[in-house]
């Protein structure tokens, strides 16, 4: 009993310890970012500058920074962080490595809420002054939401079957993608460009209030998601062994991917369907770092984290004053990366 | 002239070195005759059966079938010759018993071939063999473990291989069909000629139905013969790490040898009464 | 499998003659519809005469090949969607999945927009750059013997990576954006013969290869070892088909944009319309030429509605076939 139970420790600390110093580089990546995020762009701050602006009691002094610079980049992290981890629940609720957050339907829920309200303020400038701007991220959120219900209401049949589901989310996210796409053919013409800046996903332009405006969600699905670690480390065994440990499989199954559909939905809201980092950062986390499902989501957090705010940097900044979408950006620098480790891995397996 | 490695190295290529199991090994199969392969978990029994039906590659020696390479044979030629039930094998879902046994005869019919008489015959042969013929239009997916063992046992013989290689047939069987798979085998190999060479976890049936018992540690062969001869306390001991004695039992009009089992003393040293079978 | 379900045989038959109509009808209508609208027997009488009149020029240069490309189209989509779902064992696999349809698109996109390349060198450069995307995820899968997981994987991400590019490309482009996001929606527009031509050669040849292989397709089914030991070898079998699912992705991609929605589609409405009469899982000798044949009327029938509404095929492919999809996965209901 005693040999089982040393046994058990030295697996569990081994298991710890390989993840601590991918955490730990993750972290100091993440800082070097936020410091370089904060310091380059058109106007480039030295790093007095940027002290003072830190440390200043008015902020108004310092606009590049506060008003530009610093929300930028909390939003990069915050929202390449959602991205990460709704991909995470996603591809292990659904048991499929293909699954993002766009197989919810979120992505093209939010797509086509924002063409229409982008469409009807250029129709009735009225409602461009009632609504403007401002009402994007609302129109995304709520499109995204409602399309997730509707994917998951079409694909509950006694419970949710992850193949069934799977193929139910593919093909409204398809069908609205193409409806997305419809319109800014059919009337895109000289805004082309602008749409499609917006549907590849991109920080240009956000300040507090979009923060603000995420926050609230963000709390609420991490919060959330903390009781359903354990379960959904549980779900990888399959419905019927997860069952007989003694896990309500449907529940969860739910309730996870309604975090998920959340954390992708608000970030979709404020960013544009960024959904790409949904896709390959859980598998460079899992790539990276070994472990339980729980081990995962701090990995995946800082990843998404680390590649959303490289790839808005590099946007910004390569071919200033022109600004390239961190969504484009992201897949762009993420793909090599996983292209190589899959490689590695592949010859080990 | 038969199934024989020689000084084969076996293991899994990684991106640095290659993760050896069987270090080398070198090893002929009596033809006619059914091979048991026993050993602790991990020995390296499944890689060498793997290996022997030729779908590992060694990571050097070679595994010949009459004297000729396995990789020299090409796929479908060997497949009639040498046929190999894997332990884990996963079936399609909608996929009827049928289907499934019929795709045995891949090997006979070719890329483009159609069935012919001779496949329908042998199909049904295989199912009639395994008590199967009366499920054949029963999906796979529904029948019972021992059902779908069975079923896989039938694929293998469809293959009409004079060679047969088994990993663990005998796993999700209940007694009763475990006794109907290694009885079935036994009478292929009395009747038909078949050479088989199957992993089995139990030792009593092991030195029943073994012509030739093949022991495998830390993959190497720790004893190789007549199942009598092979399985010693002082083996087992050593490979299994078990205090074991063989006794002889009166059943059916017959004597067999039964294993009597336990661990080393000091893990049991509370506990007394069966001394005398050790002793 | 050898025992021919009769049952099977009727339903899969009638299933194919709908498909065909469905296909010829839309031809038809795809014929006769236009600014110069002609009845039936006009449009026999134009395919026949010299080509000279009006009606005969409208139909044989400007209506028929399009029509033509649709079907080829299609059936070529619909096979390689089979291909790709068998020998990934995934039933979300689809051509796209390959990177084929990103690879040629950018090579297209590149072409087009920033080498400015004359229109006619655009579809070999298409076909080219397909088949080169879709090698690059085989070489990168190699290593695992083409794991289905790690296949599907590395296609997903190339195909990504070559999307993200586009995007770029059209975002820091200064003109030409709109009309190449048109082409990029899938569209059979004022498609020619050229077009046909550069199709048949590839997408003929290729769905009878696809069908000739029918019977390795049903063992690729099984798992990789079995397979291996009934005497198949997995990985050169999954690597022969794979490409051939690409060249037909490619050679498509190329001349009616990025569509490969028809290729998810396709095997999933055959497989479920024959689900209750197949007794058992559906051989390919049937899921194939169906696939392929559901695939063409598919299209075909999204170009003749595309025609009358004035939206790309592309867009219409998939807003016929998603809620078809989305239908027909309900009523399967119990499975799963």
């Amino acid at each position: 009993m005693a040999a089982a139970n040393a046994e058990t420790v030295v697996a569990e600390r081994g298991g710890t310890v390989r993840r601590w110093p991918a955490l730990a580089m993750l972290v100091v990546m993440l800082l070097a970012l936020v410091l370089a995020s904060l310091r380059l762009g058109t106007v480039a701050l030295d790093w007095g500058t940027l002290y003072r602006g830190m440390v200043s009691a008015n902020p108004a002094d310092f606009p590049v920074l506060w008003n530009l610079r610093l929300p930028r980049t909390l939003l990069a992290v915050v929202v390449g962080a959602q991205f990460a981890l709704s991909g995470l629940i996603l591809q292990r609720v659904i048991r499929n490595p293909l699954a993002d957050p766009g197989v919810v339907g979120v992505s093209g829920g939010a797509g086509l809420a924002v063409v229409i309200l982008l469409l009807l303020s250029d129709l009735l400038p009225g409602v461009a002054a009632g609504v403007g701007l401002a009402g994007l991220p609302w129109a995304a959120l709520v499109g995204g939401l409602m399309v997730a219900a509707l994917v998951l209401a079409l694909a509950w049949r006694n419970g949710l079957a992850p193949a069934r589901l799977a193929l139910t989310g593919i093909a409204v996210g398809a069908v609205l993608n193409a409806a997305v796409m419809w319109v800014v053919v059919v009337w895109g013409g000289s805004r082309t460009e602008t749409t499609l800046m917006w549907l590849a996903g991109s920080l240009y332009g956000r300040d507090f209030s979009h923060l603000w405006l995420l926050l609230p969600w963000t709390l609420a699905g991490l919060l959330a998601l903390l009781p359903a670690l354990k379960p959904l480390s549980l779900l990888r065994f399959g419905d019927h062994q997860a069952q007989t440990l003694g896990l309500a499989v449907q529940r969860w199954r739910l309730l996870a991917l309604a975090v998920a559909v959340v954390l992708a939905a608000s970030a979709v809201a404020v960013a544009g369907p960024m959904g790409f980092v949904g896709l390959i950062v859980p598998h460079l986390a899992r790539l990276l770092a070994r472990g339980s499902f729980a081990a995962q989501v701090p990995v995946c957090l800082l990843l998404g984290g680390v590649l959303t705010l490289a790839a808005d940097i590099v946007g910004r900044t390569l071919a200033s004053p022109l600004e390239l979408p961190a969504g484009a950006l992201t897949t762009l620098l993420g793909i090599p990366v996983l292209l190589y480790l899959l490689i590695k891995q592949g010859g080990r397996s | 002239m038969t199934l024989s490695a020689e000084r084969l190295v076996l293991g899994y290529r990684g991106p640095a070195s290659p993760r050896t199991i069987v270090p080398e090994l070198s090893l002929s199969l009596s033809r006619g005759a059914i091979h048991c392969l026993v050993g602790p978990n991990g020995c390296g029994k499944s890689t060498l059966l793997k290996a022997l039906a030729g779908v590992l590659t060694p990571l050097s020696g070679r595994v010949c079938l009459e004297g000729r390479e396995l990789a020299q044979w090409g796929h479908r030629p060997l497949a009639r010759r040498l046929a190999l039930l894997p332990q884990n094998p996963e079936a399609p879902e909608d996929i009827t018993v049928r289907q499934l046994v019929a795709h045995g005869r891949f090997a006979h019919q070719g890329l483009f071939g159609r069935s012919s008489a001779a496949d329908r015959a042998a199909v049904a042969d295989a199912l009639a063999l395994t008590g199967m013929a009366g499920l054949q239009n029963r999906e796979f997916q529904a029948l019972s473990g021992g059902e779908r063992q069975r079923a896989w046992v039938a694929l293998a013989l469809a293959q009409q291989a004079d060679y047969l290689l088994l990993d663990e047939p005998t796993t999700f069987l209940d007694i009763g069909h475990q006794l109907e798979v290694l009885s079935l085998l036994r009478q292929l190999n009395r009747d038909r000629g078949l050479t088989v060479a199957m992993v089995l976890h139990d030792l009593n049936q092991a030195s029943e139905y073994a012509d030739r018992l093949l022991v495998m540690d830390q993959g190497r062969l720790q004893a190789d013969g007549r199942p009598a001869e092979v399985l010693t306390p002082a083996l087992l001991r050593r490979v299994f790490g078990i205090e074991a004695a063989w006794v002889m039992q009166q059943h059916d009009g017959r004597r067999h040898p039964q294993m009597m089992a336990r661990l080393p003393a000091q893990e049991r040293a509370t506990e007394t009464g069966d001394a005398d079978v050790f002793g | 499998m050898e025992l021919d379900n009769r049952e099977l045989s009727c339903r899969a038959t009638v299933l194919a003659l709908f498909c065909l109509l469905l296909a010829a009808a839309a031809t038809l209508i795809s014929l006769a519809w236009g600014e110069r609208w002609l009845a039936p027997q006009q449009v026999l009488q134009a395919l026949r005469d010299s080509g000279d009149g009006v009606d005969g020029f409208v139909v044989q240069q400007l209506r028929l090949p399009r029509a033509v490309t649709a079907v080829l189209v299609g059936a070529a989509l619909g096979m390689a969607g089979t291909l790709v779902q068998s020998i990934t064992r995934n039933p979300l696999g689809t051509p796209d999945l390959m990177g084929v349809s990103a690879g040629a698109s950018f090579a297209i996109v590149l072409g087009y927009l920033v080498l400015g390349l004359p229109p006619a060198t655009l579809l070999p450069l298409g076909t080219a750059g397909g088949f080169a995307a879709g090698l690059l995820t085989f070489a990168v899968a190699w290593q695992t013997r083409l794991n289905p997981t790690y296949l599907l994987l590395a296609g997903m991400s190339i195909a990504l990576f070559f999307f993200a590019a586009i995007t770029l490309l059209l975002v820091t482009a200064d003109t030409g954006a709109n009309g190449i996001y048109y082409w990029l929606t899938g569209s059979l527009m004022n498609r020619t013969w050229d077009h046909v031509h550069q199709l048949y050669p590839l997408v003929v040849p290729g769905l009878v290869l696809g069908m000739a292989f029918a019977r390795v397709l049903d063992l690729l089914t099984l798992d990789e070892l079995t397979t291996a030991a009934v005497g198949l070898p997995v990985q050169r079998w999954r690597l022969v088909l794979g490409l051939l699912a690409v060249v037909l992705t490619a050679a498509t991609v190329a001349v009616a944009g990025p569509i490969g929605f028809v290729g998810l589609v396709a095997p999933h409405l055959v497989r479920l319309a024959l689900r209750r009469s197949a007794g058992g899982a559906l051989p390919h000798r049937w899921l194939l030429p169906l696939s392929a044949l559901t695939g063409a009327a598919l299209v075909a029938l999204a170009d003749c509605v595309a025609r009358l509404v004035g939206v790309p095929v592309g867009i219409l492919c998939v807003l016929l076939g998603g809620p078809l999809l989305v239908l027909l996965v309900r009523r399967q209901g119990g499975a799963g």
